[in-house]
């Protein structure tokens, strides 16, 4: 794939919920601004009405990042879960793509 | 949507609301949907006791639990949960009423008529309804104190400052009120 | 004895009605010699106290009776507070790619510990902490609990089993260099049920 799409987003997001300890995926979230209240779990709700999905996004030097929010069961090493989905989203891009994973919520 | 999840393990229902404030403050959003659970009837029948009509009282609850949230961290005592929660619901109450441009004609009240009561000893029936029908009668303030004292447990102190006047005026707004409810509720038997 | 229809209605005895409800805000401090022993003035009392008890049952009446709100009206407020949480910090996951970022948020560690303790039964946390620099891979951390214990249970037992709960969470859970696990039992809680 050299060309990121909004269609690219929602089939990664689909490929990503299909990994093995992957419950759920949330609307990715900007830097995260320092506000005062409390720490939380996220909780999947789409800002926009629209199904959550992954985040692609290219700076001023042309490097594409792709960004996850996830939710991971429980029952699996969450850390191997989050490896083996940035692990298949570097496999779907070209060798300059960043992967930022963020895990939300682990039940 | 929030993502629902599986069963919790804990019952949050037998917890006490001093732990639940606790856990309120460290996070968890499930302890505070339980706390709605547990005081939103009895926020909502005070508060229609103050506005007129369960549709505005349920807004005004709606906005009263929303801020109970953010200023949770105010709160000293976690076991004062419930006149706290009333304290903020009178303080909605009141505000509503000033905003509200003019009172509501009479027919729009919809308050509970006795004969809507459960079947219950027929003295205990005639009670409720004379203290219902006695609390209408009195002049705003004295109810507005009244009902912060009796129901939302409030001290005087808090009172005079919801009320914006001294806690002597507060004693005296208290005698009076209770002098007329009693003397309409034909107490003096 | 003629029931009063003004409140400074004078009793028999020369108490006025309002002197009684002066007197039952002050507390009935200091006793009124004349008052705590006249039947009429007692009686008077009891019926300006009556009205009071009363009042919460009304509301308690009322309450019971009330139509529930839509879930709609439930929803509303939880979506308002949903909006306001604060993520916290984002505590490092190792990865051999350099390309690849992987982060867990405070929220969900926290929740995580939570989760461990409750399934514990008997154990209910009511805080948790992640002290020390998380956010640096490899720092080390400790973690506070707070738990409340259901009444009758052995502390020991279930403190030992809290621990091991939590540091078996973060092992599998997270990339922390845990260090401590700290526990405090600051309650025994009844159930609720049993109490009224």
């Amino acid at each position: 794939m050299t060309v990121v799409s909004p269609e690219d987003s929602s089939t990664l997001a689909t490929q990503v919920r299909t990994i093995p300890g992957v419950t759920n995926i949330f609307t990715p979230l900007p830097a995260l601004a320092q506000l005062p209240g409390m720490v939380a779990t996220a909780t999947g709700m789409a800002d926009d009405g629209h199904v959550a999905d992954i985040l692609i996004s290219t700076d001023e030097n042309d490097i594409t990042t792709l960004s996850a929010r996830i939710a991971t069961a429980a029952t699996e090493s969450t850390p191997g879960t989050a490896r083996r989905v940035a692990d298949a989203l570097l496999a779907q891009t070209p060798p300059t793509t960043r992967v930022i994973i963020q895990v939300a919520r682990i039940r | 949507m929030p993502e629902p999840g599986p069963p919790r393990e804990v019952d949050l229902t037998v917890i006490p609301d001093a732990l639940l404030v606790h856990r309120v403050l460290d996070g968890d959003t499930e302890a505070f949907r339980e706390i709605v659970h547990r005081y939103s009837s009895l926020m909502r029948a005070y508060v229609r006791r103050i506005v007129g009509s369960l549709d505005e009282a349920d807004d005004v609850v709606q906005n009263a639990l929303v801020i109970g949230w953010r200023q949770l961290h105010t709160l000293q005592d976690g076991a004062a949960l419930r006149s706290w929660l009333m304290r903020i619901a009178s303080r909605e109450a009141f505000a509503h009423l000033r905003r509200r441009p003019t009172t509501l004609p009479l027919d729009a009240y919809d308050l509970p008529h006795a004969q809507d009561l459960p079947e219950q000893s027929a003295i205990r029936n005639a009670q409720l309804a004379a203290l219902s029908a006695a609390l209408d009668t009195l002049p705003d303030n004295q109810r507005r104190a009244w009902l912060l004292r009796e129901v939302a447990e409030l001290s005087y102190a808090e009172i005079a400052e919801d009320m914006d006047i001294s806690p002597s005026t507060v004693r005296g707004l208290l005698a009076r009120a209770r002098t007329s409810v009693a003397i309409r509720m034909g107490g003096w038997r | 004895m003629t029931i009063p229809d003004e409140a400074n209605r004078t009793l028999d005895c020369g108490k006025t009605v309002q002197e009684l409800a002066d007197y039952l805000e002050t507390g009935r401090r200091p006793p009124d010699p004349h008052i705590e022993s006249c039947p009429e003035c007692l009686n008077a009392l009891e019926a300006l106290e009556r009205a009071g008890r009363l009042a919460r049952d009304l509301v308690d009446s009322d309450a019971s009776r009330l139509p529930a709100p839509p879930e709609s009206w439930f929803e509303r407020i939880f979506a308002t507070i949903h909006e306001e949480l604060r993520a916290g910090r984002s505590f490092p996951i190792s990865h051999p790619d350099p390309r690849v970022q992987i982060t867990v948020t405070e929220g969900a560690v926290r929740a995580l510990l939570r989760d461990s303790g409750d399934a514990i039964d008997g154990v209910f946390i009511s805080r948790t902490e992640i002290i020390g620099d998380a956010e640096t891979l490899g720092a080390p951390v400790e973690i506070n609990l707070t738990a409340s214990l259901r009444f009758g249970i052995a502390i020991s037992t279930l403190t030992r089993a809290l621990r091991d709960s939590a540091y078996a969470a973060l092992a599998a859970h997270t990339d922390l260099h845990v260090t401590a696990v700290n526990i405090t039992v600051e309650d025994i809680y009844n159930d609720t049920r049993e109490q009224s």
